[in-house]
């Protein structure tokens, strides 16, 4: 059961050549450990709280073997991350979401935030998010990932524009407008 | 829609002013509506500060906290109960059976694994594992669990956490204090078996039924956050592991814990024990990092919160010195915090005792006036045959003790107050007895505004006392405050007036706030000037202080015109034998040394020395200091046979006056062991390093820089005895001491470092020695530059290297650079220059240049000879190199009278059995054979 390094460095190297079955190995892989990891650190604290951050590296960690992944894989890798942590999120948001409100979502507006409890609120928040972030995706996919990562992988600009090897400005730049345009689709 | 055109656009708009981008839009979108409206919404988007992005972790955790699972077993041991979580993860409570007994446990999980730290825990563990003491929670067990994650088993202990204890059994102040000695003192016994627990807070020390406080966790936290090896990721390491508030700011910025980093924490310990509020709160930095805030913790005596807010009495018990030793102990520099947990455990005790305690607030120690800075990487040159060393030196010069000045203020204070309360009490104080002279200092400065409010005159005179007594306390604010309030009463009189300007000055002088010291001295020497006329002893002193402060400044022009002329004024008005001219000359000294004119010290101190012993006679502090003062000018202008008796005579006195151990008295036996060495009287020096080695492992703990100097400075000496392989066993400790200090690369790890390099070779393991001592080169030539004593050792003892391996050619390129690069550095001592010669001409001789050799061999010589005091082992050194390159140049007569000369010499100083020894012989085998 318990993945191997080695096995994990060669699904990342075959996701990475495109083939489907291996993504989908992968990011099951990717999923639950992230999921356990998830667990642990809610566990671990007094109040919930949770650094995204610290997960996706430590599943990072605890699935790679480091020092065997290029670039180009390590970056097939935290994209990967992002896209499994945002999916977790959003099974428990719509879990949640589903639990209290029957199913379905009242629409979000801004100064309702003070009001509600971020915690009440988070289910909803973030699916309406998901949706934003899933339009973006078919117009500017680029701008998406980025979003992904930033948000639900925790991961700073900075080792983002390294792992993609651009400079921080021009990341710094496709940040500002992608959060431009998220904020766009969400408040409008 | 044209996503690549809006965004063009929308970055070209975001670049310039907000006013500027509607005329802007309207230009380049033309009557495209459509594209102008999309940039406009992304714009309109962009100005929205903030929104769900910045809250990510907060949301996602929101959604995802799940329902804890508690497991039922962590190998042998069984899981009864939760017992809460922590910053490193959930404890359990569990229970072992072996049939016979139950053990119970608590069993913590470390709630973020990581790679390195299961080989950690294994390395640490036996360490851990040996921790007994009645005051720590001892570690029973630690493992894996079924899914991989490791867990420890520690001992089980029933109490509440101390900071709730002091709540619930209200503590007063002196019953706190008690209480954390008892912590104190588990860190300290935890500190000399070489564990740091890098995360003390509340929550990890309880007390039970009986008032005992134990520590859990220990070691733990060094334990977990090793793992990452940049600052940056250990950072992030310890944000998620340590309760940032007891965290040291060292540690914050993800520096190696050190035993600094406990004595920080038991300062905020302290501080929230005994005010009721935590010093700081913590903000989240630029990198995303916890950071204290700008501003110092305020004194906790004045952020007394909570319940502690209504009793009054709270606030007085920390006023003063608990808030000084509290203060101390937090210190943001690890340098000026206490240098152990003994120190900061004496203070405590002597606060306890109501004796005068060391902190002085602004992080110096002892009032000793430096001669030179106490710069432990200013380094100097030591000797050796075969090799090169430098020794750790310490040079200073001090003038007034602390020790004997607390020893006599306290009497001072006791002989006043009892007058006082004499005065204002014809049956005697309550209770007096039993009154310490702090209690009643305090005391009296509270009641002499009343007891004395029908004679304002005498109620400023007293007030004035009470000021100096409070400054030589190192209480400045105090001081300052008694002083201000002395001047502010219309019946002082000039003279009265004159006198609390003076104390003024001085207190604020000390607290350096030079400004305000310069506006109060001139006032008190204008005053005096007219009470007591222009050249009177109390100008003078006025001028002295204006010196002071001008030397404290830097303008070291100033301070030696003042200085002069204070003393001159003193000594015209005054009769010797007298303090205040003493204590002149001991400035003026303390001055020259600070100018680096050691020379010119020398008088002064003879001067100060002698009117000391006139009035105080030998068994003295200040006569004991200045002959210290007057060893250190010797070891300093290289008159190393005068120094020595001086040593000898001072540690003498300090034995009879000081407690057993005390820092004067380890840095004068230092000072003593290198006067030993550098005369070749090396088994003596050895016994003192001992001697100073132990006192400064109880005084400092195993782990102090301090120690690690020594520790080389006894290395160098062994390997001075050809005892090589112990030399290299202590090399190695003294890097690892520096590297538990975060510091592997300090100046004098870098010399251990090389030595080290030396040592192997004389093992003969000369590929690692070249591997070391190339590291080592670059690592100092990249720290100091090229021309660095600490360089050129590296190169000069990396040509040795290549030399005995055969690299005759690679050697003699070293040496060559070595060589040119010298010429050009200054301040080179001779000593070093020539034993680099030897050296030198030693690789010439191997590649066959003869005459080079031998030119440069005597230069050495007559280099060596023209010193006043060489140690045996660099002048057989020399001989040894003359010898051979006469034996290669076939003048046998020369060659053999030299070796036999360096055999003679290494046979006195080092014994017939010695390597050296055997070595010069081998060299003159020959000419005996004949």
């Amino acid at each position: 059961m318990e993945a191997m390094s080695q096995d994990i460095t060669e699904l990342v190297r075959a996701a990475g050549r495109g083939e489907s079955n291996a993504l989908d190995q992968l990011f099951a892989r990717v999923y639950d450990e992230l999921k356990r990891i998830a667990r642990k650190q809610l566990r671990g604290g007094r109040s919930p709280t949770l650094d995204t951050t610290g997960l996706v590296h430590d599943a990072y960690l605890k699935l790679a073997c480091p020092e065997e992944l290029d670039l180009q894989s390590r970056r097939h890798f935290f994209a990967l991350a992002a896209k499994a942590m945002r999916q977790i999120v959003i099974d428990h948001a719509r879990a949640r979401s589903a639990d209290k409100r029957g199913g379905g979502v009242a629409p979000l507006a801004l100064d309702a935030v003070a009001e509600v409890s971020a915690a009440e609120m988070a289910p909803d928040q973030l699916l309406q998010l998901d949706r934003a972030l899933t339009r973006l995706e078919d117009e500017q996919p680029r701008l998406s990932a980025l979003i992904e990562m930033r948000f639900f992988a925790g991961l700073e600009l900075t080792d983002i524009a390294a792992m993609q090897e651009v400079s921080e400005r021009t990341l710094n730049r496709d940040w500002r407008r992608a959060r431009a345009e998220l904020y766009a689709a969400l408040y409008p | 829609m044209d996503h690549q055109r809006i965004n063009a656009l929308f970055e070209r708009a975001l670049s310039m002013a907000p006013a500027q981008r509607d005329a802007w839009l309207a230009a380049h979108c033309g009557d495209d509506a459509g594209l102008r409206a999309a940039v406009q919404r992304l714009l309109d988007a962009d100005a929205r500060a903030d929104g769900i992005l910045e809250r990510g972790s907060e949301l996602i955790a929101a959604v995802l906290a799940d329902a804890v699972e508690v497991p039922e077993r962590f190998g042998v041991w069984r899981v009864v109960r939760g017992i809460g979580a922590g910053g490193m993860g959930e404890v359990w409570l569990a229970e072992r059976d072996d049939g016979e007994f139950t053990q119970q446990a608590a069993i913590k999980q470390v709630a973020w694994p990581t790679p390195g730290l299961l080989r950690r825990f294994r390395g640490e563990r036996q360490i851990l594992a040996r921790l007994e003491h009645p005051g720590i929670a001892r570690l029973i067990d630690g493992g894996v669990d079924e899914a991989g994650c490791p867990y420890l088993a520690m001992e089980h202990v029933e109490g509440v956490r101390i900071d709730e204890w002091v709540r619930t059994q209200a503590l007063d102040a002196r019953a706190t204090v008690k209480l954390v000695l008892h912590v104190c003192d588990a860190v300290q016994y935890a500190h000399r078996a070489l564990v740091v627990h890098g995360d003390i807070k509340p929550a990890n020390i309880l007390v039970d039924a009986g008032g005992t406080p134990k520590l859990l966790d220990f070691g733990i936290a060094r334990v977990l956050a090793d793992d990452a090896d940049t600052p940056a990721s250990r950072t992030r390491t310890l944000a998620q592991l340590l309760t940032p508030d007891y965290a040291a700011p060292e540690q914050l910025a993800g520096e190696p814990i050190t035993t600094a980093v406990d004595v920080y924490a038991l300062g905020v310990l302290m501080y929230e024990l005994l005010s009721g509020t935590r010093p700081y709160r913590l903000s989240r930095g630029a990198g995303g990092g916890m950071q204290l805030p700008a501003v110092a913790a305020r004194p906790p005596s004045t952020a007394v919160d909570g319940e502690l807010a209504r009793a009054p009495e709270r606030r007085r018990a920390l006023r003063g010195d608990l808030d000084r030793i509290v203060l101390t102990a937090m210190a943001r520099e690890p340098g000026r915090r206490y240098a152990s947990v003994e120190a900061l455990a004496s203070d405590l005790r002597a606060w306890l005792d109501g004796r005068a305690v060391a902190a002085r607030g602004d992080g110096r120690w002892y009032r000793t006036r430096k001669f030179v800075a106490r710069n432990r990487a200013a380094v100097g040159v030591v000797v050796a045959a075969g090799v090169l060393l430098l020794a750790a030196t310490i040079f200073s010069l001090h003038a007034a003790s602390a020790a004997r000045a607390q020893a006599s203020r306290a009497e001072t204070v006791t002989r006043f107050l009892t007058d006082m309360f004499r005065f204002a009490d014809p049956k005697g104080a309550p209770g007096g007895l039993h009154l310490t002279a702090r209690q009643m200092l305090d005391a009296g400065a509270q009641r002499y505004d009343r007891e004395l409010r029908a004679q304002p005159a005498l109620a400023a005179k007293f007030s004035t006392t009470l000021a100096t007594i409070y400054s030589a306390l190192g209480e400045y604010d105090r001081a300052i405050e008694l002083a201000r309030n002395a001047l502010k009463r219309d019946a002082i009189d000039r003279g009265a007036r004159a006198r609390a300007l003076a104390v003024l000055a001085r207190a604020q002088y000390e607290k350096g706030d030079y400004k305000a010291a310069q506006e109060s001295i001139d006032q008190a020497r204008a005053l005096h000037a007219a009470e007591d006329g222009e050249r009177s002893p109390s100008v003078a002193a006025d001028i002295a202080l204006a010196g002071e402060i001008a030397r404290r400044q830097g303008d070291f022009k100033r301070a030696e015109t003042l200085t002069q002329r204070a003393l001159a004024m003193s000594k015209a008005t005054l009769e010797a034998p007298n303090a205040q001219i003493a204590e002149e000359l001991n400035q003026l000294a303390v001055l020259y040394g600070d100018m680096r004119r050691v020379e010119d010290a020398r008088a002064p101190t003879e001067q100060a020395l002698a009117m000391f012993r006139a009035l105080y006679g030998d068994d003295h502090l200040d006569v004991a200091e200045n002959i210290v003062n007057l060893g250190t000018i010797d070891m300093q202008t290289g008159k190393v046979e005068q120094a020595l008796p001086l040593f000898e005579q001072a540690e003498a006195t300090y034995h009879k006056l000081l407690p057993v151990d005390h820092p004067a008295l380890a840095n004068t036996l230092t000072d003593h062991a290198r006067a030993l060495d550098r005369l070749g009287r090396y088994h003596e020096a050895e016994a003192k390093y001992q001697e100073a080695l132990a006192m400064q492992r109880k005084l400092l703990g195993g782990l102090h820089p301090d120690v690690a100097a020594t520790l080389n400075n006894m290395a160098v000496l062994e390997m001075e005895l050809g005892e090589v392989q112990t030399a290299a066993k202590r090399f190695r400790t003294v890097l690892d001491i520096w590297a538990g200090q975060g510091k592997p690369d300090h100046p004098l790890a870098q010399i251990s470092r090389i030595h080290l390099g030396s040592a192997l070779r004389e093992e003969g393991k000369l590929v690692e020695s070249e591997a070391l001592l190339r590291k080592a080169r670059t690592v100092a030539q990249k720290t100091f530059g090229e021309a660095h004593p600490i360089a050129l050792l590296a190169g000069i003892q990396l040509g040795v290297t290549l030399r005995q391996a055969g690299k005759i050619a690679a050697a003699l390129a070293i040496q060559e650079a070595v060589d040119r690069t010298m010429r050009g550095a200054k301040r080179l001592p001779p000593l070093f220059k020539a034993k680099a010669d030897v050296q030198y001409a030693l690789t010439e001789l191997a590649s066959g240049k003869l005459e080079q050799a031998r030119t440069r061999v005597d230069s050495a010589a007559q280099a060596i000879a023209a010193m006043t005091t060489v140690d045996p082992v660099s002048r057989g050194e020399v001989l040894l190199a003359q010898a051979r390159i006469d034996l290669a140049q076939g003048d046998s007569a020369a060659g053999c009278s030299a070796a036999r000369d360096a055999a003679n010499l290494a046979r006195q100083a080092l014994g017939a059995a010695n390597v050296r020894t055997r070595r010069a012989e081998s060299v003159g085998a020959p000419c005996a054979a004949k």
